[in-house]
């Protein structure tokens, strides 16, 4: 009755966990030594300690073993090979301790790989051999998939930009045409001034519904500063007509504000989001009607 | 590259071991340092501490195998204790407590909620399923003896209970986790 206290009291898990206080270890050790019940049941908990943690294994960086190894002093006169002479030593002395170990071994017996081998060693050496090979081979086979798979990857991305680009020209066909088709709207060229000679601008402008398209085409790119403001003259008097900037890739055709009435179009640049009145010295294009 | 798993018997493995062979090291190695590196992961609970204590504690075993007496128990509750020795060591250590994302062991207990998964690595979820099928007032203790390395008067400290309790109730969270694998 007073082991079976002993045992409920959990005092041998702790014992096990190496939680206990030098006196209770002793008062422990002693009751295993003279109680079989305690002591196997000590035994229950140890394995079961192992088992837990085997259950709960995280495996660990492979580097870590060599790192460990090279902090350890080997004893080097007995060479590697003999744990063969150990496993000999150790036959007897594992037959006559085997049943206290036995749920141990039972336990690894899954996973116990055999030291002992019965394959001659050529075909071991044969089998290593061609393992290596497929190793490398299956590399090499693997790099070669896994270049083709970048220039697949490439290839879609190429092809996707291509795509985009397709549509965009098409769209800006599609509404060119659609203004040049369309005998309502008046195209306009905007020459470059003395001092932007080379600039070029057209307005389509459509006198019915008063709508306003630039196609900027011709005029150098703004920066993060400036935007171009193009102005309808309008009995003499400039009326902003709205803002817009030009990229340095194709810039598209864009609808600016409406305009009723004007005899001459104007391109000046501005500061960044235009201006009230136009800066004459900054004028780009002009047209007259 | 592939090594074949190097697996002894426990006299084979304590001989070697004892000889200071490089077998012996390549077998526990092979054998244990998952294990090992599980109980060690669990209490330190960041990836680079957990390397180096799982690296002090095989040049540890190593270097006093000498004291390991085989009468007195089984080499894995040796190595396991020294394992969590030094994790908690690891875990208390002022280097560990002044980075900041780092629990404080001795502080904290109350803090750890068994049914917030936010203090759960994801690492620890095989074990929360597993514990999830404990009775809710050994779950606790279980997690924070077993696998977190706290002792049981810290425990009964912070948790407001008896010693003897925490005791009984240890035992009796690792006789059902026990159940689960046999």
């Amino acid at each position: 009755m007073e082991e079976k206290d002993f045992i409920e009291s959990g005092i041998l898990e702790l014992y096990v966990l190496d939680a206990l206080s030098l006196q209770e270890r002793s008062e422990v050790e002693s009751m295993c030594s003279g109680s079989a019940l305690v002591s196997a049941e000590l035994k229950r908990i140890e394995a079961s300690m192992e088992v837990f943690a085997l259950e709960f294994k995280i495996e660990p960086s492979s580097i870590l073993k060599s790192t460990i190894e090279r902090n350890l002093d080997f004893n080097s006169t007995v060479s590697d090979s003999s744990i063969i002479d150990i496993k000999k030593t150790f036959n007897n002395e594992i037959s006559e301790n085997g049943n206290s170990f036995k749920s141990l071994v039972e336990k690894r017996a899954s996973y116990k790989g055999s030291i002992k081998s019965n394959i001659p060693k050529y075909a071991l050496a044969a089998s290593i051999a061609l393992f290596l090979i497929s190793l490398i081979g299956s590399y090499s086979l693997w790099n070669k998939l896994k270049d083709s798979q970048n220039k697949y990857a490439d290839l879609l991305n190429k092809n996707a930009l291509n795509a985009n680009q397709v549509s965009y020209f098409k769209n800006q066909f599609y509404r060119s045409k659609k203004l040049i088709d369309d005998p309502d709207f008046k195209k306009l060229a905007l020459i470059g001034t003395k001092t932007h000679l080379k600039s070029l601008a057209v307005v389509w402008w459509n006198k019915k519904t008063h709508t306003v398209m630039i196609d900027p085409n011709g005029l150098v790119a703004t920066d993060q500063n400036h935007s171009y403001q193009l102005w309808a003259i309008s009995n003499g008097k400039p009326v902003d007509a709205g803002v817009f900037e030009v990229k340095s890739d194709l810039s598209s055709l864009s609808k600016l504000n409406d305009i009723s009435d004007a005899q001459a179009f104007a391109i000046t640049l501005e500061p960044k989001g235009g201006s009230k009145n136009p800066t004459m010295s900054e004028m780009y294009v002009m047209s007259a009607i | 590259m592939i090594q074949k798993k190097l697996v002894l018997s426990e006299p084979e493995l304590i001989e070697a071991l004892r000889q200071r062979k490089k077998a012996g090291y390549e077998a526990l190695y092979s054998m244990y340092s998952a294990a090992l590196y599980g109980i060690i992961f669990r209490i330190v609970q960041v990836e680079e501490s957990a390397e180096d204590v799982l690296q002090e504690t095989f040049i540890k075993i190593w270097n006093s195998f000498p004291s390991y007496d085989p009468s007195k128990g089984r080499l894995f509750t040796w190595i396991m204790n020294i394992a969590r020795n030094m994790s908690i060591d690891k875990v208390r250590s002022k280097e560990y407590k002044n980075s900041s994302k780092n629990q404080d062991i001795e502080n904290n207990v109350n803090e750890i909620d068994i049914d917030n998964n936010t203090t759960y690595k994801p690492e620890h979820l095989g074990i929360k399923e597993l514990i999830n099928n404990l009775k809710p007032e050994q779950k606790k203790i279980v997690d924070l003896v077993y696998f977190r390395g706290y002792t049981h008067s810290e425990v009964s400290e912070e948790m407001g209970i008896p010693l003897g309790t925490v005791k009984t109730r240890l035992r009796t969270g690792i006789m059902e986790l026990r159940k689960f694998f046999n």
